[in-house]
């Protein structure tokens, strides 16, 4: 039986020398079919995965409600202090954002203004505890991330210098520590709130307040404590869960999700068309084989399944290799984000796999339609073609 | 000697729109066992689709076909691809072989659907070359074979799962003279070991090689010489 089916498989295969070049081309073709997906699927993963991988589930932002962006200085810093007394809330930090560039004209540099005592409380940073120690005493130190240290060649000891946006003052620091994370906190410079005060003004007001509660199921509540407290306040708040937050700053994508879902679509749609025109033409010219393979007492579903096989198992093949690459390619890095987006892109084998498995039913439906018409057509009919 | 195919009252009509067009009319026939027929004619008298009912590869109009104590006409679709399977053999005008397989493998192709071994296959598909005369080239593909060599591995096909009736289309259509007289000769051979062939053909000296003659004209028998 085993060496039956084994027989069977080897003479659906061997179709495929019948015309090598085609063959390479129809696999060519589901090769960067199959990359394009698996890349497009991946960026779709990393941004519905980034809450998952980087929000902190005892994280609590606060902004002012109705001021206009995220990003600007609009709520009153004394707000901290009452935050702070509310039940549940262990730490509370006053940010403010600086937006700058780095080294290089176009680059992108990001700092935030922080109390260090208290935002090292709301934040576990990976960060050594010298250089935490040192970011605590030094009011013109800065914790640099990573990423932002590696595009722009600093180095810690080193002093340097944003250059701020628009009409903005530059902004120089020592760089005390690094922050080792591949998160949006690798992409930007912490530095003391009053010393960024100092340099652009406006003391007083802050972008948020980060907080991080006691346990993650207080989370929500705690936000909508926060609200109340400040409810009757001039400037009221608007407070999340940091989850929430990153949550709806992606729903702000969703068209561009949206757009990248359809264009995954459109590119399996045209593989699934391209697949289907080779096996239709390699089919037409085995009209007659097909014919006496049915003569010879292969049924309809035998010859389909043949057919099928052949289809199938390029177009696994071809996925399997294309997502493999995208795959590579993401993961080595070749294939990357602007740091200015704050997270790496990268995927998954889950999304590698669900790429080649889908290969499976685009081979199958590639081939269905002509495979079905050749062996639905008369045997006495199909080997007259040979006339 | 026993009717081995029992033809009566077979038509078989095609249509056209609303309109019949009568190939193959009240045809009475009978071959028996060991016989070697040729099918006679000239083009649209009917034999080749009389070869493809006797196939079952083609469905009669009315009539009786029965092949080997059988009646065909009433197998299901299923029931008569096992059927061709087993009991009819093919030899095409132009050999109809799979050009990627070898010459083995083609005559491998219809056992794959029995259930033997990979070495009974080969063992049986081996036995079949070496009666054709070819089994120092089993290992060559279509396109390395002459055309009457690849005619002789199509005829191992036609005889390796032992049909009861062997079917042949023009088999020597196709060929040189020499290859067309040696596939003739391998066919009388086979035939005087007891095999039953049924041979269209135009070419009289093909005719001559077979023990009957069957002549059809416009879908009628109308001429039957031993």
């Amino acid at each position: 039986m085993l060496s039956r089916a084994a027989a069977l498989l080897t003479l659906a295969l061997r179709q495929l020398v019948r015309s090598p070049r085609r063959t390479v081309l129809t696999f060519t073709g589901l090769v960067i079919s199959f990359f394009l997906y698996t890349a497009l699927e991946s960026v779709l993963y990393t941004l519905e995965s980034v809450v998952d991988r980087t929000a902190s589930q005892t994280a609590i932002f606060s902004r002012a409600s109705g001021r206009g962006g995220f990003f600007r200085a609009a709520l009153p810093q004394r707000y901290v202090e009452s935050v702070r007394a509310i039940p549940g809330i262990v730490a509370a930090s006053p940010v403010r954002f600086y937006f700058g560039r780095g080294r290089d004209e176009g680059s992108f540099a990001v700092a935030l203004g922080v109390e260090a005592e208290s935002y090292l409380q709301v934040r576990e940073l990976a960060v050594a505890p010298a250089q935490a120690d040192a970011f605590r005493k030094d009011r013109a130190g800065a914790l640099v991330g990573r990423g932002l240290l590696e595009s722009n060649g600093w180095r810690v000891g080193e002093k340097v210098t944003i250059r701020g946006a628009g009409r903005l003052p530059s902004l120089s620091f020592t760089i005390v520590g690094a922050i080792e994370s591949d998160d949006r906190l690798g992409r930007v410079a912490l530095v003391h709130l009053d010393y960024l005060e100092d340099v652009v003004g406006g003391a007083g007001r802050v972008s948020f307040i980060q907080a991080r509660v006691a346990d993650a199921s207080i989370a929500a509540a705690a936000a909508r404590a926060v609200d109340a407290r400040f409810a009757s306040n001039a400037v009221p708040t608007e407070t999340t869960t940091e989850r929430a937050h990153l949550a709806m700053v992606l729903s702000n994508l969703s068209g561009v999700l949206a757009a990248l879902r359809a264009v995954g679509g459109l590119t399996l749609f045209i593989t699934v068309l391209v697949v289907g025109n080779s096996v239709a033409t390699s089919i037409r010219e085995r009209t007659v084989e097909i014919g006496t393979l049915r003569a010879l007492g292969y049924g309809r579903g035998r010859v389909l399944g043949l057919v099928l096989a052949e289809s199938v198992f390029v177009a696994a093949l071809g996925g399997a290799v294309g997502a493999l690459l995208a795959f590579a390619a993401l993961e080595g890095g070749v294939i990357r984000l602007p740091p200015r987006i704050g997270f790496t892109l990268g995927s998954d084998t889950s999304v590698v796999l669900r790429a080649a498995l889908l290969a499976l039913p685009v081979g199958l439906l590639a081939a269905l339609q002509p495979a079905w018409s050749a062996v639905r057509r008369p045997i006495h009919d199909a080997l007259r073609a040979a006339d | 000697m026993k009717p081995l195919v029992e033809i009566r009252g077979l038509r078989k009509s095609y249509w056209r729109g609303a309109a019949e067009i009568p190939v193959l009319a009240d045809l009475d026939l009978t071959i028996r066992r060991g016989e070697f027929v040729a099918l006679m004619g000239p083009s649209g008298s009917g034999k080749s689709t009389l070869l493809n009912l006797i196939a079952g590869i083609d469905r009669p109009t009315a009539g009786s076909l029965r092949i080997d104590d059988r009646e065909i006409s009433e197998l299901s679709e299923g029931e008569l691809d096992r059927w061709r399977n087993r009991s009819i053999g093919f030899v095409f005008q132009f050999y109809n072989l799979v050009p990627v397989l070898t010459a083995l493998e083609n005559v491998e192709v219809p056992l794959l659907l029995w259930t033997l071994s990979r070495d009974e296959r080969r063992e049986r598909a081996r036995t079949a070359l070496r009666v054709v005369g070819l089994e120092p080239r089993l290992d060559h593909r279509p396109g390395q074979l002459s055309g009457g060599e690849q005619q002789r591995v199509a005829i191992a096909r036609a005889l390796v799962t032992d049909p009861v009736l062997v079917l042949a289309d023009e088999p020597t259509g196709d060929l040189d003279t020499q290859s067309a007289r040696d596939v003739l000769g391998l066919m009388q051979a086979l035939h005087r070991a007891g095999k039953t062939f049924a041979m269209v053909t135009h070419d009289p000296r093909a005719a001559a090689c077979a023990s009957r003659t069957v002549r059809l004209e416009k879908g009628r028998l109308v001429e039957d010489a031993a």
